[in-house]
């Protein structure tokens, strides 16, 4: 049997850009795992997971979300996104200490929609956990962008490192 | 395509701490259920990775695990759940299953699959009854269903065999489960 949950690229930020990608992802593995430890220079923002280059205009993203915040459970939805969120009920601030585990299932294959399970921490707002769906086509995933909300750049530190796992 | 998947520990390679054991990919046939069976007791856990769609039911319902095919009243499960509206709970007990939620059925939008991951903890030990975490959902732009989930089953055999089955109907062409070991 293969050894099968290898890293495939980590960056680290210098605290100068808002935008991180991953291109000419290897399609030799089944599910992909994005494993992110993020903060922002200022303000509080999301970090955007996008597939295949899509931008603003490829609003085919929605996601259903569940959070407890210290003092209660909540759960929302929404449409028209323009990716993958890391989170929808956490903002990641100033701290390194948002932390966000994507599982993107088989991305290589041509006649599925994409789907996404996340989890995501922030010590000091609560957990989440969200699933998302990616209707823009059934193309497979060869590249992702992690952009954060709102020309947000993020914090010199935060990591983003990306894992492929390979089913027999 | 055949229901049932042999797996044999002579087949499987020493060395990594994360590897694949097997996978059944549903063909253009559907299937009733899918079973890994025959698993390796050779690692510390097991996980189980997929994409489902069925084509059964009106609604998105969750999928059926049972292990070493005991369909008795052996299983408990407890649940975390989002709707897009409203957190809950649930737990059911002397389930004759383990819940798994949710797949994605007829009703879904084409090409819309649900998604899941799921741990089976200390799987071989004997000693232990066995428990189970699971993360899974399904989002299908007008609604969506999120589910954190923990199960139980009340025998402290090893795990051998894992079985799925939708609610209703069949799985669909392109449902996914992927097995894999863990080992300590």
């Amino acid at each position: 049997m293969p050894s099968t949950y290898e890293p495939i690229a980590t960056t680290t930020a210098s605290g100068s850009s808002g935008t991180v990608s991953f291109t000419s992802i290897p399609q030799t593995y089944t599910d992909l795992v994005l494993v992110m430890q993020v903060g922002y220079t200022s303000g509080s923002h999301y970090a955007v997971v996008r597939a295949n280059g899509d931008a603003d205009a490829n609003a085919n993203y929605g996601n259903t979300y569940v959070a407890g915040d210290g003092s209660s459970a909540l759960s929302g939805r929404n449409g028209g996104l323009s990716g993958f969120y890391s989170s929808f009920a956490l903002l990641g601030n100033t701290t390194l200490n948002f932390i966000s585990t994507m599982q993107i299932f088989n991305y290589t294959n041509t006649t599925t929609f994409k789907s996404s399970l996340t989890r995501a921490n922030l010590a000091s707002s609560g957990v989440e956990a969200v699933v998302a769906c990616r209707r823009t086509d059934t193309n497979a995933i060869t590249s992702l962008e992690i952009k954060a909300t709102s020309s947000a750049v993020y914090a010199s530190g935060s990591i983003f490192s990306l894992y492929g796992i390979k089913a027999a | 395509m055949s229901p049932i998947l042999g797996i044999y520990a002579s087949s499987m390679r020493s060395g990594n701490s994360y590897e694949s054991i097997a996978t059944v990919t549903v063909g253009s046939g559907g299937a009733s259920s899918i079973t890994f069976s025959s698993i390796p007791s050779t690692y510390q856990h097991l996980q189980i990775r997929g994409i489902v769609r069925s084509n059964g039911g009106a609604a998105n319902n969750p999928m059926y695990m049972t292990l070493n095919s005991d369909t008795s009243a052996n299983y408990s499960w407890h649940g975390l759940f989002g709707d897009g509206a409203s957190a809950s709970a649930a737990a059911s007990i002397n389930q004759s299953r383990i819940d798994i939620d949710r797949i994605a059925e007829a009703s879904a939008g084409s090409n819309i699959f649900g998604s899941f991951v799921t741990d089976i903890l200390d799987y071989a030990n004997t000693n232990k009854f066995k428990t189970t975490r699971n993360l899974g959902g399904i989002d299908q732009n007008s609604s969506g269903f999120i589910f954190f989930e923990s199960g139980l089953w009340r025998n402290t055999n090893a795990v051998s065999t894992i079985s799925f089955a939708p609610p209703t109907g069949s799985f669909v062409q392109y449902s996914s489960f992927a097995l894999y070991g863990i080992k300590g």
